[in-house]
């Protein structure tokens, strides 16, 4: 989640939007889905850049290992097809995970032509300190929304999701 | 706690860190998209974004907006100047002072994105109502006070 262009236009076209705004009550929200959006993209950005300096994994590094922690262990092209990246580009992303000893490439004992990706305990402790964090901050969020609020953000955020993945060509969502 | 305990105990705190994930996801398919489609990076977008909409603005403005050194957003912006999105322009009070400001062409590249951004908008708004909508921007709002806390 290097940047946020995406979501900060999201808002600032619903924001923008005067033909949306003449005729739409919900106009009056969508001006604050500006400022809010831009606030967000940016302490992602800080948050992102924080978690880095931590654990030396980007957010794309830490998604490729919670996938493997939480999925069980993969093939590279199932990782690769999950995230849609190159196979090459995840063959770099596996060895560095290796030379940090947060994966193990293992041979399949029925079939040895086939490697599977597992975390190792070192992987699994350390996306597990990465879920500590965002528990934590999750556990805070909640405490300062009413029940309602929260579950209502927690099926905005997937709305989201979808509005964004819906717009994409199909080509870059498959 | 271990991953299956904290499931269990905070069912809907894992439902959030899912559709977070989900929406991290998304946003860096997002973002290839842009890249795919107009050769340039999210961030050379907001930052075409950011002076189409507020205007002619100073590197340094724009280094403190983004949290990006001036080195960096240096060669950031000479690259998109190379691709004639932005050009830098003397300021006509103090020529001293330059600003960058949008090309025809990155208004142009702007346009079209934001029409795509419309798009978005709209399934938006067909599939979340008053109260969902409120609870997003709140949501969203305290998570990024957290972050910054936690920073």
């Amino acid at each position: 989640m290097r940047s946020h262009a995406g979501l900060q236009a999201i808002s600032l076209a619903l924001y923008n939007s005067l033909a949306l705004k003449a005729m739409n009550p919900k106009s009056d929200i969508f001006q604050g889905i500006e400022s809010s959006f831009m606030r967000f993209q940016r302490s992602i950005r800080r948050h992102e850049s924080s978690w880095q300096k931590k654990s030396q994994l980007s957010l794309l590094e830490t998604m490729i290992l919670r996938f493997i922690v939480l999925e069980g262990p993969q093939k590279m092209k199932d990782v690769s097809s999950k995230f849609e990246i190159k196979l090459s580009t995840l063959t770099s992303v596996i060895d560095k995970f290796e030379r940090s000893n947060l994966l193990i490439r293992k041979q399949t004992e029925h079939d040895r032509r086939v490697v599977l990706l597992h975390a190792s305990k070192k992987g699994k402790k350390l996306f597990e300190s990465y879920r500590t964090l965002l528990a934590q901050m999750f556990g805070q969020l909640k405490s300062h929304l009413p029940d309602k609020q929260f579950s209502h953000f927690v099926e905005a955020v997937f709305a989201l999701h979808f509005a964004i993945s819906d717009a994409l060509p199909k080509s870059d969502t498959e | 706690m271990n991953l299956v305990e904290n499931k269990a105990a905070n069912p809907e705190l894992a439902k959030l860190e899912k559709n977070l994930y989900d929406l991290a996801d998304i946003y860096r398919k997002h973002q290839t998209y842009i890249k795919t489609k107009y050769k340039i990076s999210a961030l050379d977008m907001e930052i075409l974004q950011l002076v189409i909409v507020e205007g002619p603005k100073k590197m340094k403005e724009i280094g403190e907006h983004f949290q990006v050194k001036l080195s960096t957003l240096t060669s950031i912006i000479d690259k998109i100047e190379r691709k004639r999105l932005v050009k830098r322009v003397n300021s006509r009070h103090d020529r001293r002072v330059v600003h960058l400001a949008a090309s025809p062409k990155g208004k142009q590249v702007y346009t079209d994105y934001s029409n795509h951004i419309q798009l978005i908008a709209k399934m938006l708004q067909t599939s979340l109502d008053d109260q969902q909508l409120s609870a997003l921007l709140e949501g969203l709002d305290r998570l990024s006070q957290l972050v910054n806390a936690d920073d």
